[in-house]
């Protein structure tokens, strides 16, 4: 699904240059479900935003999909991006003044279907993290953990084959974290490709790999148990 | 408050100190040379005519019938006019000051026009023909010599040039024409005629607006009979007499149409109609300016304020007072202003260069550049000052929450 | 996309009112006083000749001595006017091209109605028949008079609906007779035409180039002789000569006159032009256009208006101050514009995660700039209505109108305009990294 060679990337201001990822290697296989963990600075978003081809790098190779996206220009990339991959965010990042309907329809509108599609796709999405009934509510006037599972439905209408979580749960209280989790797993046992940043422990073991960046490098690989 | 971090942080992130500056700039550019442009056209309007306007009613009378002895009539029309109370003078003229009509002509030292060009015949004043209490009708003022009288008056149906043999002149032109001595006793021609000046009076304007010239006005007796009638009048009996007039002058003799019946202010007013609607235009103008830059000004700060909100509470946390975070926001925009002022300034002079190559208009005083920057670092500084009372009003609690 | 665009920055236009609204009011201001300006110049720079403006030509000519190189103040050194000899022999030439010598004159007209004093509101002009025909004066009743009247002369009348009212109290007055010029003299009406007052007066912009009103009676040039008329008008001399009579001033060489010819094509122009070449010379050799170099002139009407300098010189300051004003509205607009998306940096973020392309990003802001723009157009539309009133006002004129070409012409400028500012606050907006945003607030 994806595969990583070499991946460096570099920041360079006037004064100096800061190596987020050095000659970073990382393959996810389909299905997986992947967390990566380490501490703040380590390069863990530059791998999310790279993944998610918000970020180019400056050097090596990534096949998404068997696809090389580093020859691709802006609107394939965006294209790729509508595509294959959901985004899931630490604070959610749902527009404010958008009500829940439209947040999720936002991915697809770029994605060009029909309205009677979006609609369907929408209503769908939302049914599935049990928020149907508030489609017209603004994201104000949901809770954190209901929030994230609008983003999550958002993530999900354009039926990604590949979603990029970061810190999904770092913002909501322990129930709620586990409620957004479950949704995730379940997401996985459908057969979507996850990747999720963390730094909850308790979180990347309920994984079935966890990597941990140090440095711009992947230092520790460790695989645990399908739990089902 | 050091100046340094300010301008530091300004420069990180330009744009809208830039968006400010050019604004300012150009407003400084457009308003002090519109400023200047008023000026000069408030002085047009309000520049001395030389005679007793307020005092003044005007009127053209125009005979239709072929049989009317037009001088006989002039003066039963004058006996008349003059019995009305309040009336001082009554006189029928060629033209009068800012009025429709005008006569010019080349006024030579030597009689052959052809010599000399320019030297000979350096001036082309406006000549005024009429009876000798013309000067009282419009209350002229002499600087030397004598007024015209009965023994200058001379009859002629001429409508190219007069045929007078003597004249008075306008203060400027006999400057003009004898800078060193009086021209008292002087002769000069007017379109080929010989004429000698015997007085010299203050001012008169020309008809019309003027042009560049409008004090070069001469004065000649040569009985009119009809044109202009000019009425003295007490000013606060005008309004009566104006009413009454075209009756009374129509009464007298059915021959002929008296229209136009205006006081010396009004035909002022619509002589000077263009320059006053411009003058109207251009302040308009230049007030939707300044009031669109205030508004740009006071905008873009707002939004700075709100951009930088945290960093606000943060110094406010780290022990900055209200004063210094309101003196922060004035002394920055100060800085802003005070180099778009210096630029504009510059701008203002290529905007006057364009203007002086394209148009008639005269190099721009520097003191209007200044009135208009004076006036654009208030209203900057006005217009920082709510947004930048709302910055110091920023809680210093605000650096503590992170959403 | 684009419905979705607009309903997003509809949306965004209503959430950030304040801004919104100084945006629109930047530009309705620009677009206000700028539309203000420039239907006022429109209106003056007008060309009411329209289609016949190529075929008809003012003549010129060198009509001036004593070796002067050049007289009456024009670059080409060639007065706007011309001499009563010479408007009569350019009439009495072999040519059969419609042409009309003309004249303004003040004259007082007798009204036929009970109580109704005589007036002299009603300006007259002696022209030749071809003159209605050429400046496309609109007969209601009757026809021109005859070219046996051309040339000979009769007194028949030419006069307008307003003035055939006046005298008659009915439009209808052909046959009927009239009194005029000296209380006397009786005029027949063969022709009665709708108010003829063209703006600017083109047919004769010696005098006024926007009067209030047109001329009130035409009369037959043919009668200029006889009826010993003193011009209204500008009367120009480059000699001193005595002038008591009309026939001084027939004689004379000042000028007071103005000539057309209507020429339909290049061959007739040139033949014209060699016409004139020679009648100059001709003038020459018998003693009159003692100047180095006696020529004549034709200009068709858009040439004649600008030769004229029908636009005044504040107009044109007025029209470059209002684009000046409308450059700080823009740049104005643009500082709020940035200010405005600015805050949406991170709705944008959220939507390039979400697949929206930077080009898609650019072109939601640009639709929004578009929106602002054509709303501050409208509004500016109905402050440039306004601001045309303020002009009428002014000047006591009517020809400050808004032009319905222009009402398109305004929100095209907007728009444009709008787009121009837009560019760079999108392409801040679209360019920005997304991650930045997207991390945590």
């Amino acid at each position: 699904m994806l595969r990583m060679n070499k991946i460096s990337k570099v920041f360079s201001t006037d004064l100096i240059e800061t190596h987020a990822l050095r000659e970073f290697d990382l393959s996810v296989a389909e299905g997986e479900f992947v967390t990566v963990t380490g501490p703040s600075g380590s390069g863990k978003t530059t791998f999310l935003n790279i993944a998610g081809l918000l970020e180019t790098f400056n050097s090596g190779e990534y096949f998404l999909d068997g696809e090389d996206v580093a020859s691709l220009n802006d609107r394939q990339r965006s294209q790729l991006r509508n595509q294959k991959i959901g985004f899931i965010f630490q604070s959610f990042n749902l527009i404010p003044d958008l009500d829940l309907f439209d947040n999720v329809d936002v991915p697809l509108r770029y994605r060009g279907f029909s309205s009677a599609e979006r609609k369907d796709r929408i209503n769908h999405a939302l049914e599935r993290v049990g928020l149907a009934a508030r489609a017209k509510h603004l994201p104000s006037q949901l809770s954190g953990g209901q929030q994230q599972r609008v983003a999550i439905a958002r993530a999900l209408a354009g039926e990604p084959r590949f979603l990029l979580a970061d810190e999904p749960t770092g913002n909501l209280d322990s129930l709620m974290a586990r409620q957004v989790m479950e949704l995730l797993e379940e997401i996985n046992s459908e057969g979507t490709t996850i990747v999720m940043v963390t730094h909850d422990p308790d979180l990347a073991r309920r994984s079935q790999r966890n990597i941990q960046i140090i440095d711009g490098q992947v230092s520790d690989q460790q695989m645990f148990a399908q739990a089902v | 408050m050091a100046l340094g971090p300010i301008f530091r942080s300004t420069l990180r992130n330009p744009t809208g100190a830039v968006l400010i500056a050019l604004q300012i700039a150009l407003t400084l550019a457009i308003a002090s040379n519109t400023f200047y442009m008023v000026k000069q056209r408030i002085d047009k309007m309000n520049r001395d005519t030389g005679v007793v306007n307020e005092e003044l009613l005007t009127a053209r009378v125009f005979y239709f019938g072929a049989t009317v002895d037009q001088k006989a009539q002039a003066d039963i029309d004058r006996k008349t006019l003059m019995d009305i109370p309040g009336v001082k003078s009554v006189s029928y003229s060629n033209s009068i000051p800012l009025g429709g009509s005008n006569n010019t002509s080349s006024l030579c030292f030597e009689q052959e026009m052809n010599d000399g060009g320019e030297e000979n015949c350096p001036h082309s004043p406006s000549y005024y023909r009429s009876d000798v209490s013309f000067h009282e009708t419009m209350g002229l003022k002499l600087l030397a010599g004598r007024w015209l009288n009965e023994s200058d008056a001379i009859d002629s149906e001429s409508i190219s040039s007069t045929a007078s043999r003597t004249m008075l002149l306008s203060d400027v032109l006999a400057k003009l024409y004898f800078p060193e001595e009086s021209a008292v006793g002087k002769q000069l021609y007017l379109g080929g005629r010989p004429l000698t000046v015997v007085g010299v009076y203050e001012r008169m304007l020309r008809p019309g607006t003027g042009g560049s010239n409008p004090d070069h006005t001469i004065l000649a007796a040569e009985p009119q009979t009809s044109g202009y009638l000019s009425i003295r009048i007490e000013t606060d009996r005008i309004e009566q007499v104006k009413a009454e007039l075209e009756a009374t002058m129509v009464g007298l003799n059915d021959q002929r149409v008296v229209s136009v019946i205006r006081t010396l202010d009004e035909v002022a007013e619509r002589t000077y109609r263009r320059d006053k609607a411009m003058v109207v235009l251009l302040l308009g103008v230049v007030a939707l300016l300044l009031v669109v830059t205030a508004l740009g000004v006071a905008g873009l700060v707002s939004f700075t304020v709100a951009n930088r909100k945290k960093q606000i509470g943060t110094r406010r946390a780290l022990g900055a007072s209200k004063r210094d975070i309101l003196g922060y926001f004035m002394s920055e925009n100060f800085a802003i202003t005070a180099t778009a002022l210096l630029l504009g300034g510059f701008l203002a002079y290529a905007l006057n260069q364009y203007l002086l190559q394209s148009y008639q208009l005269s190099r721009l005083e520097l003191v209007y550049v200044f009135i208009a920057a004076g006036c654009l670092l208030f209203i900057s500084q006005m217009a920082t000052l709510l947004p930048a009372l709302r910055a110091s009003r920023v809680s210093p609690a605000i650096a503590t929450r992170t959403v | 996309m684009l419905v979705y665009y607009s309903k997003l920055a509809w949306r965004h236009i209503l959430q950030t009112p304040v801004l919104s609204l100084l945006i629109v009011m930047a530009i309705a201001l620009g677009i206000g006083a700028s539309m203000t300006m420039i239907s006022y110049y429109k209106a003056m720079a007008h060309n009411p000749a329209e289609d016949r403006s190529e075929s008809l030509f003012a003549v010129q000519l060198a009509a001036y001595g004593n070796d002067m190189e050049e007289w009456g103040g024009r670059p080409d050194g060639l007065p706007i006017q011309l001499t009563h000899q010479d408007v009569k022999n350019l009439r009495e030439a072999e040519l059969s091209f419609p042409r009309s010598g003309m004249h303004q004159f003040m004259t007082v007209v007798t009204s036929q109605r009970e109580g109704v004093a005589p007036t002299n509101d009603y300006a007259g002009r002696f022209v030749d028949r071809d003159f209605f025909n050429m400046f496309d004066v609109t007969f209601l009743y009757g026809e021109p008079w005859s070219t046996q009247v051309d040339k000979e002369g009769e007194k028949h009348a030419v006069i307008s609906k307003s003035l055939s009212e006046w005298i008659f109290g009915e439009a209808d007055s052909v046959g009927k007779t009239f009194v005029m010029i000296d209380g006397e003299m009786l005029f027949t009406v063969v022709g009665v035409y709708e108010d003829f007052n063209p703006q600017p007066a083109y047919y004769d912009l010696s005098t006024s180039n926007f009067p209030s009103d047109g001329p009130g009676v035409f009369l037959p040039y043919s009668m200029v002789d006889t009826l010993d008329q003193f011009p209204m008008g500008n009367i120009s001399g480059w000699f001193p000569e005595e002038i008591n009579t009309h026939e001084d001033l027939r004689k004379s060489e000042y000028v007071w006159q103005v000539f057309w010819v209507k020429l339909d094509n290049e061959e007739q122009r040139e033949q014209y032009r060699n016409f004139l070449k020679a009648y100059s010379e001709e003038q020459h050799s018998l003693g009159r256009f003692q100047n180095p170099n006696p020529r004549g002139d034709i200009k068709d009407v858009a040439t004649w208006l600008e030769y004229n300098e029908v636009i005044n010189e504040d107009n044109k300051v007025m029209v470059g101050l209002s684009l000046l004003f409308l450059l700080v509205c823009l740049v104005n607009a643009v500082g709020l514009l940035l200010a405005k998306f600015l805050r949406k940096m991170n709705e944008a973020g959220i939507r390039r995660a979400l697949g929206a392309s930077k080009r898609q990003i650019f072109s939601q802001y640009l639709v929004e700039v578009g929106m602002l723009g054509l709303l501050g157009g409208l509004l500016g539309l109905v402050l440039a209505a306004f601001g045309l009133w303020a002009v009428r006002e002014l000047y006591e004129t009517d020809i400050a109108r808004l032009d319905p070409t222009l009402f398109a012409g305004a929100l095209a400028l907007s728009l444009f305009a709008s787009l121009l500012t837009g560019i760079l606050p999108a392409l801040r907006v679209c360019n920005s990294n997304p991650s930045l945003f997207l991390k945590a607030q």
